[in-house]
């Protein structure tokens, strides 16, 4: 077996006690690899969605609370936290760089049966008003640096900057469209308000949208790039503290690795 | 395989349903599950109407009316002052658009203070979008005070919602349907970087995956399970993600180049002419006969007034309990939601008209089921057993003076 003979070598080489497995075990391995997907997947899915929903819920779920500062900012920076926990488990036990895109492809598809389902199909929300931003090129981005880099350091410092700073821009190309002006007797609005207002949501008054407040609109036209930037540097530590928690959650110290 | 699959996405979906459901805010109608002291003494509204009940998909409808807000004698200590709060409606989601909304005149598409003792008239015009019957109310919500519900009329939507039209034409010369708008765009973004993620998560899933690899990042080999393959996949994936996101964010600013922040301001209302004028009343004793649903109130009226009126209503919570003897029978109270109206719900002891500058003890009942039925008696079990509401006193001319009447309320128990 070739397989073999080659690890064996990078066993001599490495000098470790490394035992290279049979292909009847490669088999079953490969068979319980599903296993393991099949429940990785629902547990993510589950509990991701529920934690972004309790965190960055609103801002990510209405089309008029995607505003230049709030929006920016909170949505990267939860959303990170478990693409941090998944990277630290999928590489540190397995070399595997794909945790923040597994994280934020399930978090998007969950959030699209929700909506569709629930508040478009139930209960007459259009689509529009309900789409979930995605985190695709930020999460592809930290995948791929974390692979090239091999370092949680690099990942955190490149990668989750990434992560926060192409938030904005990736979504814009949807979400721009929404913020032509209109005008509604004598007021001036941008679509996405006025879709919002339009349809009737009796649990969310106007009032409670936490948008464009605070010192950072004093930064005019360039509100949007400097919350970006903001995301970034926060992504970066938050990534650094999810990588341990998933540090945390992935000790086997209680379970005795004897004859592995 | 293919099996497998679908059974994965039910069981996907079905798990990403029920965490949806955890963080959903509450959508129940519940106008009656609202603790009476918030009904009774917030808000009182008054003179409430819809044009229009039975329409087809893409018809309008207007809701009017006044609301009085209660001076800060009734206002509950409890809740907060309307220093921040918005005219809503209360329906089964956006059955109906809400294409405008007016009080005093200014345009509600934001929040406002109001002020306690002042009358606001209010204006929503509502377009019918699917077909049903919808119980519609108009609402004010106030900032942490929760949602204040006015009475509700059923609404009969008929024709197909395929037909529902909802156009309108941007500052930068756009004509645009708003329940469709953009939604293909955001799809396609959607599936472009979706199927992008999918590659990159099939060629790591096409490898073993765990039990091998764990085995050999256990025994320090772990870089030697990166291929140069896996490098170039990841650049090409790097390049891909940031050049993806330049593209699409210039393209979008080319094709939008005028475009504005999110819109939130507070609203300035004017006050206009104030409804409570030429009466003074005194409360001298109410109390809430549990077994004959009724609430009989002592008062001390005073006619601050030129002419001689009589007192005709006394309305809370939208419930309106009418004097039959004064006969107040006009086409809004004909139209109004009979299960909100008590029309011999009022007796007044002397219906003899007060005059100018007398003052007169009267003993006032006001009796109906609407009190169980509305869930107004369980004000009783509250912590402060306090009750509010306005009287409708009519002048010889058919003039109508309001007055505020409230305080607090002892209940009899025993069947008398
Ligand atoms: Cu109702």
């Amino acid at each position: 077996m070739t397989t073999t003979t080659t690890a064996q070598a990078e066993v001599a080489a490495a000098g470790t006690t490394y035992v290279p497995l049979s292909p009847g075990a490669e088999r079953i391995g490969r068979a319980l690899d599903w296993v393991i997907v099949a429940a990785t997947v629902l547990v993510l899915t589950g509990a991701f969605h529920l934690h972004f929903m309790l965190t960055a819920g609103d801002w990510d779920f209405w089309l008029d609370w995607k505003d230049r500062e709030y929006w920016i900012v909170l949505s990267p920076v939860m959303a990170i936290t478990f693409c941090g926990a998944v990277h630290y488990i999928l590489w540190q036990h397995f070399r595997l760089p794909f945790g923040a895109t597994l994280c934020v492809t399930l978090l998007v598809v969950a959030e699209w049966i929700v909506r569709y389902v629930g508040w478009h199909g139930w209960s007459h929300y259009p689509i529009n008003l309900l789409t979930p931003a995605y985190f695709y090129p930020g999460a592809l981005a930290l995948d791929a640096i974390l692979l090239l880099s091999g370092s949680w350091v690099v990942a955190g410092i490149l990668g989750g900057s990434l992560f926060g700073f192409l938030f904005f821009p990736g979504n814009w190309a949807w979400l721009a469209a929404y913020h032509v002006p209109v005008e509604v007797n004598g007021i001036v609005m941008t679509l996405a308000d006025y879709i919002g207002y339009e349809n009737i949501r009796t649990g969310t008054p106007e009032y409670i949208r936490i948008i464009e407040r605070g010192t950072l609109r004093t930064f005019g036209q360039h509100s949007a790039p400097v919350s970006a930037a903001f995301a970034a540097f926060l992504c970066t530590l938050v990534y650094w503290m999810w990588w341990f928690i998933g540090k945390w959650f992935s000790n086997v110290k209680y379970i005795t690795s004897k004859g592995l | 395989m293919k099996n497998l699959f679908n059974r994965l996405f039910t069981i996907i979906s079905a798990s990403a349903v029920l965490a949806g459901f955890a963080a959903q805010p509450a959508f129940a109608h519940g106008e009656k599950a609202q603790e009476p002291f918030l009904r009774m003494r917030t808000v009182q509204w008054i003179d409430v109407a819809v044009t229009k009940t039975n329409l087809a998909v893409n018809d309008e409808t207007v809701i009017t009316g006044k609301v009085h807000f209660m001076t800060n004698e009734h206002w509950p200590h409890s809740a907060a002052k309307p220093e921040l709060a918005f005219l809503n409606v209360s329906a089964a989601g956006p059955v109906m658009v809400r294409k405008a909304s007016f009080v005093n005149g200014v345009n509600m598409v934001n929040s406002a203070k109001f002020d306690l003792g002042a009358d606001y008239a209010f204006e929503i015009r509502l377009k019918a979008s699917w077909p049903g019957k919808w119980h519609v109310h108009p609402m004010i919500n106030v900032k942490d005070a929760g949602p204040l519900v006015g009475p509700g009329t059923w609404v009969e939507v008929t024709g197909s919602h395929a037909d529902f039209k909802d156009e309108m034409k941007t500052l930068t010369g756009e004509t645009v349907n708003l329940e469709t708008y953009g939604t293909e765009n955001n799809v396609k973004w959607h599936v472009i970087w979706g199927l992008i993620a999918v590659a990159w998560l099939l060629w790591w899933l096409a490898k073993p995956l765990f039990h091998s690899r764990y085995a050999k990042v256990k025994a320090e080999l772990g870089d030697t399970l990166i291929t140069g393959g896996d490098r170039m996949v990841s650049a090409v994936v790097l390049v891909v993600a940031l050049g993806l996101t330049y593209y699409g964010y210039s393209a979008a600013e080319a094709r939008y180049p005028v475009t504005l922040p999110l819109q939130s301001a507070t609203a300035t209302i004017p006050h206009s002419p104030s409804l409570v004028e030429g009466v003074k009343l005194v409360l001298d004793r109410a109390t809430y006969r549990v077994p004959g649903r009724a609430m009989e109130m002592d008062v001390s009226i005073t006619n601050t007034s030129s002419k001689p009126f009589r007192v005709g209503e006394f309305n809370t919570a939208g419930v309106r309990f009418l004097n039959p003897e004064v006969g107040v029978m006009d086409e809004l109270t004909k139209q109004y939601p009979s299960y909100l109206l008590a029309e011999k719900g009022l007796t007044v002891s002397d219906n003899t008209p007060i005059q100018p500058g007398e003052t007169r003890k009267l003993h006032l009942v006001a009796q109906d089921a609407a009190w169980e039925v509305e869930r107004l008696s369980s004000l009783i079990y509250d912590p402060d057993s306090r009750f509010g509401g306005v009287l409708y006193m009519y002048d010889t001319d058919g003039k109508r003076l309001i007055t505020e009447v409230g305080g607090t309320l002892v209940p009899t128990f025993a069947g008398t």
